[in-house]
C-alpha cells in the first residue's frame, strides 16, 4: 500500500497525464482510502481548469497594419554595453535592409503609460476676480481668475510603430490651452517629429449631435404617450424647438418641452464623449520612447490659508518700561497651509505639486500667458527634493516657487490642503489704532508680527488668508478673527487687523478751523474712554492733506508715519476718559514736508 | 536545413525565416508571459521586449538550439531583469485605463474582456512566488515534460514537481478564498 507522500508525487504526474497507465490504478486504490489525497486531486485538477480557462480567455490582439511604405529601413548602429549577460540581449545591430517593417511594431498596439506628472500652479493675481470652477458664461467686470497651471506630463510610449501613427490623450483638462501644447521626445529629441496637433472639444452634447442630424431622418416621441411619433427629415431646431419634414407632408414644428426623447440612428463620427488631444506622429527612432507634453490649463489654482493659534494672551503685563503703559504681546503659534483647487475637469494622480507666489503678470485670457517662459526655467533642478519637510520653497525669478515633497493625487473638483510654512512661539504686538472720523467709533485691533528668524518665522509668506483663534475663558480655543495679508518677505513686519476692540470707545470732533488765503489751520480733538480692566495705549491715526507744514498735539508723541498720515500715541487708563487736541496747517500753494518731531 | 526551419520556410531568406519563427512563437510566448505575470498587458509586453531583443540578437543565434528555446530564455532574463528592478524602486504609476490608443485600437470589446478578465484566477496568479510562477509558466504554457523543465532549470526532476504541485494547490486555495460560496 502507498502512502500520502507517494500518492501526490504520482498525482501530479496523473493531472499532466505523465503517469503510466499501469499506475493507475494503484492510486485509485489510495485514493479510495484517502480523503485528504482526493481533496488534493481535486484541487490540483481545478487549478489546472482555471489556468485553462484564463488562458482561453486571452484577448484578441489585432495585428496592426505593416507600413505601407516599403522603404528600406535602416536599424541604428547601437554600440553594445560591455556586460557580458546584456552582449546576448543586445546583440549587434548591422545597417541592415529589409523588405517589410520591424518585426514588432507589426505586433499588438502601442502601449502608452504615464511615468510622471508635474504640476505648477499660480495663485490668483491682484485686481482679478476669482472664477475658479465657475461657469463660463457668467459676466465679470474685472479680469477673471480660471486658475492656470502649467502641467508636465511625462508618459513612455511601448511599441509605437516606426512611420506616422496616430496617438491621443483623454485624461486632458477640459480648460486645457490649446495653443500651449508642445510634445517633445525624452529618448532622443528630433526622434519624434509631430506633424499634426489636434484638441477635439466636440463632446457629444444633445445640440452637437443634433447638429449633424440636420437634413438627416430622426424620430421624435412625444411626453404624451397617445401621440404617435414622428420621423421625418430634421430641418432645423434651436432651443425651444424642432422643425421636421415627415416624408410626403409639410414641415412640423415641435416643441422640445414637449419631447419625451430624440432617436437618432447612430452617434454622428468625430464627437468625443472626453476632451482628448491627438497627435500625428512620425517616429524615426526607437519604438520605445520617453515623451512629455507640457501645456497650460485653466481651472487649478491656489491660495495660502494661515491659522494664527494663540497660545498665551497678554504675556508682557509685568514688563513695565519706564513707567509707561506697557505694550499687549502676545504669543501665537503660525501654521500656513497652501489650499490647491483642482476644477480641471481631470484627477492627477500622484502628481509632483509646485506652487508659484507672488502677482505673476498676467494677460487677461485670450492672449498667450507669459508665464510659460518663466517655468520653463525651473524644471532644471527639481530632482534634488528633501523629503522631511512637506513643501520646500526656493527663491525664482521675482517669486518663491514652493514645491511639495512628495507625490500628491489632485482630484477633479477636490480642494486640497497641504502644510506650507509653521513658526512656533511666535511674538506679536497686540495694538488699537483709531482713525480719526472713522465711521466706526471704536479702535481695530491690529497684531504686530516681524516675519524673522528670530521670531520664529524668517520664511517668505505668500498672500493669503489668516484666521486667529485664540484660547477662550475655560480653555478652549475658539475661531476669532480673519483677515488677509500680502505678500511678505523675510524680515518685513506684518501688520495683522482683526476687527474692533468691544471696550474702547472713540469719538473724534472739529473744534476749530481758520483759513488765511490759501492757508488752512484745523484742530480737533479725539475723546477716547477705555473700559477695560487694564490700561492700553490707542494709536490715533489723522489724515491730513499732503500739504501740511504743520502739525502740533501739545500732550502726546505723534509722529509721522507716511505722507498725509499722523499718529498719535495716547495712553488710555483704564476707567478713566482721555482726550487728545491736535492741530494741523496746510497751504495746497507752499505747503507739505511734515516731519515727525523726532527728525526735526 | 537548421533546425527551427520548416520546409515552407526554408526557401525563404534568412531573415525573413527568422521573422516567421519569431511571429509564430508569440502566442505561446504571451500565454507563458500571463502565467508569470498574471496580467495579459504584461505578458503582452513581455512578448514584444523578447522578440524585439531576440530580432536585434538574431546574428548571435547559432542555430543550435531551438529559436524558441532560445525566444523563452529570452524572456524569461527580460522577466527576471523586471522583477529585480520592480524590487529596487517604487512602483511606477501606470494608468493605461485612461488612455486611449487610436491607431491601431483595440475594440471596445477587447477591452471590456480585458476588464473582465481581471478575476479570480488572474489575481491567484499574481499573487505567486516568482518561483513558482515561472516553473508553472514553462509547463502550461509551453507544455513541456516535468524532465524538460528540470533539465531547463537545471533542478531534479521531483523537485520540478512539488513546484508545480505547490503552484497548483496555492493557486487552488486562493480561488476557494475568491468563490462566492466561501463567503
Amino acid at each position: 500500500m502507498m502512502n500520502c507522500e507517494q500518492a501526490q508525487d504520482m498525482m501530479i504526474a496523473w493531472v499532466y497525464d505523465e503517469l503510466p497507465t499501469d499506475q493507475i490504478p494503484d492510486i485509485q486504490a489510495h485514493l479510495a482510502t484517502c480523503d485528504a489525497c482526493r481533496a488534493e486531486l481535486a484541487d490540483l485538477r481545478a487549478a489546472r481548469a482555471a489556468i485553462a480557462g484564463a488562458l482561453a480567455r486571452e484577448p484578441a490582439v489585432p495585428i496592426a497594419d505593416l507600413p505601407t511604405r516599403r522603404k528600406p529601413i535602416r536599424w541604428r548602429r547601437i554600440l553594445a554595453p560591455l556586460a557580458a549577460a546584456a552582449a546576448l540581449v543586445v546583440g549587434i545591430m548591422l545597417l541592415l535592409e529589409i523588405g517589410t517593417g520591424p518585426v514588432v511594431a507589426a505586433i499588438g498596439p502601442p502601449i502608452i503609460e504615464r511615468t510622471d506628472i508635474s504640476l505648477t500652479v499660480l495663485s490668483q493675481p491682484e485686481g482679478w476676480q476669482d472664477a475658479v470652477g465657475q461657469p463660463k458664461a457668467r459676466l465679470y467686470y474685472r479680469p477673471t481668475w480660471r486658475g492656470l497651471a502649467m502641467v508636465r506630463d511625462r508618459r513612455l510610449i511601448r511599441r509605437l510603430p516606426e512611420g506616422v501613427s496616430r496617438i491621443s490623450f483623454a485624461d486632458v483638462p477640459a480648460d486645457i490651452r490649446p495653443d500651449s501644447v508642445r510634445l517633445r521626445s525624452l529618448t532622443r529629441p528630433g526622434g519624434l517629429c509631430v506633424l499634426e496637433q489636434n484638441y477635439q472639444y466636440d463632446l457629444a452634447t444633445a445640440d452637437a449631435v443634433l447638429k449633424r442630424y440636420i437634413d438627416r431622418d430622426v424620430t421624435a416621441l412625444a411626453k404624451d404617450a397617445n401621440a404617435d411619433p414622428v420621423t421625418g427629415v430634421l430641418l432645423s431646431f434651436d432651443r425651444r424647438s424642432l422643425v421636421i419634414r415627415p416624408a410626403g407632408t409639410g414641415p412640423r414644428t415641435l416643441a422640445r418641452a414637449e419631447l419625451q426623447s430624440i432617436h437618432l440612428a447612430k452617434l454622428p463620427d468625430g464627437l468625443r464623449s472626453t476632451p482628448t488631444l491627438q497627435w500625428e506622429l512620425e517616429n524615426r527612432d526607437e519604438s520605445r520612447q520617453n515623451f512629455e507634453v507640457a501645456y497650460l490649463t485653466e481651472g487649478l489654482s491656489w491660495r495660502a490659508d494661515y491659522v494664527l493659534k494663540l497660545a498665551r494672551l497678554d504675556i508682557s503685563a509685568d514688563a513695565n518700561e519706564d513707567g509707561g503703559i506697557p505694550a499687549i504681546l502676545d504669543a501665537a503659534d503660525l501654521v500656513g497651509y497652501a489650499t490647491v483647487k483642482n476644477h480641471s475637469g481631470v484627477t492627477f494622480k500622484n502628481a509632483q505639486l509646485k506652487l508659484l507666489a507672488g502677482d505673476v503678470n498676467l494677460i487677461p485670457p485670450d492672449f498667450v500667458s507669459p508665464v510659460v517662459g518663466y517655468i520653463e526655467k525651473v524644471a532644471e533642478d527639481e530632482s534634488a527634493e528633501a523629503c522631511s519637510p512637506t513643501m520646500t520653497e526656493k527663491a525664482f525669478f521675482e517669486h518663491h516657487l514652493y514645491t511639495v515633497s512628495r507625490p500628491t493625487t489632485l482630484r477633479d473638483r477636490e480642494t486640497k490642503q497641504i502644510e506650507m510654512v509653521s513658526g512656533q512661539d511666535v511674538s506679536l504686538t497686540r495694538g488699537y489704532v483709531y482713525t480719526a472720523g472713522h465711521k466706526i467709533n471704536a479702535p481695530r485691533v491690529v497684531s504686530e508680527m516681524v516675519n524673522s528668524e528670530a521670531n520664529g518665522l524668517g520664511k517668505p509668506l505668500p498672500k493669503g488668508v489668516m484666521r486667529l483663534y485664540a484660547p477662550g475663558p475655560d480653555g478652549e480655543t475658539t475661531y476669532v478673527a480673519q483677515t488677509t495679508i500680502d505678500h511678505t518677505p523675510r524680515d518685513e513686519k506684518l501688520r495683522l487687523q482683526w476687527g474692533h476692540a468691544f471696550d474702547i470707545a472713540c469719538s473724534a470732533i472739529q473744534t476749530n478751523q481758520r483759513r488765511n488765503g490759501y492757508d488752512h489751520t484745523h484742530t480737533c480733538r479725539v475723546d477716547i474712554r477705555n473700559h477695560k480692566d487694564r490700561d492700553v495705549t490707542v494709536t490715533v491715526r489723522v489724515r491730513v492733506p499732503a500739504s501740511t507744514y504743520r502739525f502740533e498735539c501739545k500732550d502726546f508723541d505723534w509722529h509721522v508715519r507716511e505722507v498725509g498720515i499722523v499718529e498719535i500715541s495716547v495712553p488710555a487708563v483704564a476707567g478713566h476718559p482721555v482726550s487728545a487736541s491736535y492741530t494741523f496747517q496746510y497751504n495746497p500753494r507752499s505747503g507739505g514736508g511734515l516731519k515727525s518731531p523726532h527728525d526735526q | 536545413m537548421e533546425q527551427w526551419e520548416t520546409p515552407s520556410t526554408a526557401e525563404m531568406p534568412r531573415d525573413q525565416r527568422f521573422r516567421c519563427a519569431l511571429t509564430e512563437a508569440m502566442p505561446p510566448l504571451r500565454r507563458y508571459g500571463f502565467i508569470l505575470t498574471g496580467d495579459w498587458h504584461a505578458a503582452e509586453d513581455l512578448a514584444q521586449e523578447s522578440v524585439l531583443r531576440a530580432w536585434r540578437a538574431r546574428e548571435s543565434f547559432d542555430g543550435q538550439a531551438n529559436v524558441r528555446t532560445w525566444l523563452f530564455a529570452i524572456a524569461r532574463n527580460y522577466w527576471r531583469d523586471q522583477l529585480r528592478r520592480k524590487a529596487g524602486r517604487p512602483e511606477t504609476t501606470t494608468m493605461p485605463e485612461t488612455l486611449e490608443i487610436l491607431d491601431p485600437s483595440p475594440s471596445p470589446a477587447t477591452r471590456v474582456h480585458l476588464a473582465e478578465a481581471k478575476d479570480a484566477i488572474t489575481v491567484a496568479i499574481e499573487s505567486l512566488p516568482a518561483e513558482q510562477a515561472e516553473i508553472l509558466a514553462l509547463r502550461e504554457s509551453r507544455g513541456l515534460s516535468f524532465s524538460e523543465i528540470a533539465e531547463l532549470l537545471d533542478i531534479p526532476v521531483p523537485t520540478a514537481k512539488s513546484r508545480i504541485r505547490y503552484a497548483l494547490l496555492r493557486l487552488a486555495r486562493e480561488l476557494k478564498a475568491f468563490s462566492p460560496e466561501n463567503e
